[in-house]
Parts: C-alpha cells; structure tokens; sequence
C-alpha cells in the first residue's frame, strides 16, 4: 500500500507541494521574525542614522533618565509637606514606569502611557514646587533634574524609533508577497510607542 | 498722535522686555572650580580629571594652550557646535595672545560631542583632520558608552598635537618660569616674503602673474602659429589685440575672419585671486604669530572652527 501511495505522480506532486509551502512558511517566520525583533529592538538599543552615521539613544535608555530625574525631584519635594499629595502622584507613577520597563513583556503603547502619566504628575509637582520658598540648593536641584526631564523628552521625540517602524511597516510588511504571507507566520510585528 | 504712538511704543517694549525676563532659562553650564574639567554627566574618573588639570596645567605654562573637557547631559536644545563656542568664549579658554585653547565638549545622553578651537590654530588644525581624529580615537569608545576612555584617549592625541605645532615635550623638566618659544608657528612669519599692503600680500601673487604670462604666451603662440600656417603670413608674437580683432596689418581683402579661433580662447586674465585670497594660504594672518616674553593669560576666542557631531 505504501509502496504504491508514493509511486503515484499525484501523490507525489501533492507532497512536494505541501513540503515547500511549509517550508516556506518556515522561512517567513524565521526571517520576518529576526526582522521584527531586530526593527522592535530598536526600542532599546537606539536607531541608527545613516545620515549622522551614529546611533541615536534609544527610547528605553531616556525612559530610565526620566525615572532617575523624577526621583531626585522626590528627594527635593519629600522636605516640603505641602507637596506630599503631587509628590505620592509622581511615585505612583514613576514605580508602575519602573515596574514596565524592567518587564520583559511591556510592550511600547504600554510603556508610552506609563511615561505621560509620569510626565502629567511630575509636571504638577513641579509646578507646586515653584509656588514654595525652596532653599537655594533645592532649587538649583529641580532645575538640574527638570533640564533632564526636558532633555530626556526631547530625546524621545528624536529617537526615530516610530519612524523606523512606520518605515519597516511600509516597505515591508504591505508589500506583496510578504502581506499575504505574514498573516500566516504568528510573528509580532513591532509597535509604535504612541 | 505722537505722544500716543511713543507711549504705545514704550508699553511694547516694557511687554517685550517682561516677556523675554519670563522665558525659561536656558542656561549655559557654569565654569568649573577645577576650569580644565567640568564633569556636569559624572562620566569621568577622578584620575582622569587630575590627569587633565596636571597636563593641562603644564601645557599652559610652555605654550598658552588649554584642552578643557566639559561632559553634559544634554545640549538643552542647543546644537554642539553652538553650545561649545558660547563655553569657550565665556569660559576665555586658551592664551589670549595666541588664542590656542581647545574646548571639548561631550552631551552623553544625545550621543553628541564637539571639539572647537581658538582661532589662532583653527587654520593649524583644520576640521578634516578634527573629524578623523574624533573618528578614530574618540567616537569608537564614546558610542560603546566609555566615556572615561574615550576622553582619555583622544586627550593623548590632542596633547600630541600640541608637542609636534609647538615642538616641545610635555614631559620636559622645565619649570614654570621657563616657558618654551621655539614653536614652528609661522610668527617670524613673514619669511615667506610676505610684506602686508593693505591687508594682502602683493608679493605671493607674483607667481600666478608669471604662470599667466606663460600661459598666455603659449596660447597666442598657438594661435599665431596656426594663423601663420594658414595664412601663410607672419603674426606678431604678443599682441593682445589679434585675440580679439585678428591680425591688424595681415588681413585678406576678401577677410575671411582671422578671429576664427574664437574669442579669448578662454584665458580670463582676472582669473587668479588677487588680495586677501592669498593672505589665508600659509600665510599667517597675525592671530597666532608673535613671541611674548613671559607668562600667558587666558582669554581665547573661537569664530567656530571644530569639528565632532553637531
């Protein structure tokens, strides 16, 4: 029975042709895969610019700054009392940033609303704080930590890594064969950090 | 009508000036206690900040020059290039007589960095060379993020720099009191045979003058052969006119144009640089030159030579 089942042409075209559709779906996923992960590590190692032949810093490298910036101005705002409801704000928000960025599964849509979270409750503690008598030393803290805060946002905005992905998406992941194919990969593909 | 258009004029400009007092600060980094290292990143070991204010300070003594080395975070908006000039010429970085001050900038958290020098060896060290030193000795280390290496190797090759302009060993056993003169910087600088009229050096375009007349010679020779040939007539040798007009005393009554040969056969006797284009090329242009005979004090200006990542 086996004898005759392989010996049959039909039989063997049928084979053939499951073999090389697996297989190729094999190597999408394999491919696309490593690409995926590669463009979605961009999140943590930076973009590369080929314009400015360097690589800018990466989105996860800044988040941290700001977590750093946000708990010296902690520091600065636990002297004063009057601060202690904006100041619990921003380290509610700052440690669910902690939690996801040391997380591996966090996702980017989910670490950007971490950050404007921590960008919303540091901005009302910084506010509070301008209003108080600080002392010199104090004041010349929150400058130093709210020039990180900016940098490091400034930074975020610069880094390139949306453009990356919207760029991948598109030259990518819409053309054909590779829109049709992807589907059946199961490979994530990378997010925006919106 | 004119009092109201003064008073409206004055409200502006009190609205203008409150308006600009409120604009956040973007302030500059302030000098260093230390001046030859300002650490504002916390990148830098303690040994490598001695090492920069010893050498430094030896360098200053022998030559006025200075490599101050500032890290920041970030650049508050500023480019490099901005950011470093407006440090160096606050901070008053290198001899003011031979404004030889070098001002290394580094912002670790944009992955920028910048190097500007005085203006007196801006032309010594042109940004070509700046670039492919920060290429091979500085930007390696610095994107792998060692900061403290990368500092420390490129301070190597700028203090090499400053032994082989200057000719002198940083290592010397010479003292503060005995600064060292003998630079290779073009201060007796007129060897060349420059004497400066009127800002330019009439001299240093003799050579071209006699390139162009050689040229010129060999294009009217040219011409005036093929003419002789053709015509069968002799032409004169210089004329300038026979460019334009073809040959005067020669000419065929039934004048098939001797101008044939075209125009000014493309010699345009303006086309050499006159003045000021020759005082930049190895002549000095004063700012580094001279000997001064004891101490240097500080007070260098940058006009904005460097080079790094803006």
């Amino acid at each position: 029975m086996k004898k005759v089942f392989f010996r049959k042409r039909l039989n063997a075209i049928i084979i053939a042709g499951v073999v090389m559709a697996l297989s190729t779906l094999f190597g999408i996923n394999r491919s696309l895969g490593g690409k995926n992960l590669q463009v979605a590590d961009c999140f943590n190692v930076g973009v590369y610019s080929k314009q400015q032949g360097y690589t800018l810093k990466s989105i996860r490298s800044q988040l941290i700054v700001r977590t750093e910036a946000s708990m010296n101005t902690l520091t600065v705002s636990d002297k004063y009392d009057e601060a202690s409801d904006e100041s619990k704000a921003l380290r509610a928000a700052r440690n669910r940033l902690m939690d996801l960025l040391y997380e591996e599964e966090a996702s980017p849509p989910e670490l950007f609303k971490a950050n404007r979270a921590l960008e919303s409750a540091y901005n009302n503690l910084y506010g509070r704080l301008l209003l108080l008598d600080l002392d010199e030393g104090d004041k010349a803290n929150l400058q130093q930590d709210h020039s990180r805060m900016r940098g490091a946002a400034s930074q975020i905005e610069k880094s390139g890594y949306n453009e990356a992905v919207r760029q991948y998406r598109r030259e990518v992941l819409s053309v054909f064969p590779t829109n049709i194919l992807r589907k059946f990969c199961f490979t994530p593909e990378p997010e925006l950090f919106e | 009508m004119k009092k109201t258009g003064r008073r409206l004029l004055f409200i502006i400009s009190v609205i203008l000036f409150a308006a600009a007092s409120l604009l956040p600060a973007y302030a500059f980094v302030e000098q260093s206690e230390e001046y030859y290292v300002a650490d504002y990143a916390h990148v830098l070991s303690s040994n490598t900040e001695d090492r920069i204010i010893k050498e430094n300070q030896k360098l200053f003594n022998m030559t006025g020059g200075e490599i101050v080395v500032v890290t920041v975070e970030y650049l508050d908006g500023y480019y490099a290039d901005e950011y470093a000039i407006s440090l160096f010429n606050s901070w008053g970085v290198g001899s003011m007589e031979r404004n030889n001050g070098m001002l290394l900038l580094l912002a670790v958290q944009e992955n920028k960095a910048w190097l500007t020098l005085g203006d007196g060896i801006a032309e010594a060290f042109p940004p070509d060379e700046i670039n492919s030193m920060l290429e091979k000795h500085f930007f390696r280390e610095f994107d792998k993020g060692n900061y403290d290496k990368a500092v420390n190797s490129l301070f190597d090759k700028l203090i090499d720099w400053y032994e082989n302009y200057y000719d002198f060993d940083i290592n010397s056993t010479n003292t503060v009191n005995n600064p060292i003169f003998h630079a290779r910087e073009p201060s007796p600088v007129y060897s060349h045979g420059g004497i400066r009229l009127f800002g330019f050096y009439p001299f240093a375009i003799i050579p071209f003058i006699v390139i162009g007349i050689i040229i010129l010679a060999i294009v009217l020779s040219v011409a005036g052969f093929g003419y002789r040939r053709r015509y069968g007539y002799r032409t004169r040798f210089f004329t300038p006119s026979i460019f334009f007009f073809g040959s005067r005393h020669f000419r065929r009554p039934w004048g098939r144009p001797p101008g044939g040969f075209g125009g000014t056969s493309g010699f345009n006797p303006g086309s050499f640089r006159s003045g000021s284009g020759f005082s930049r090329g190895g002549f000095s242009s004063g700012k580094g030159g001279g000997r001064s005979g004891g101490g240097f004090s500080r007070g260098g200006r940058s006009s904005g030579g460097g080079g790094g990542r803006r």
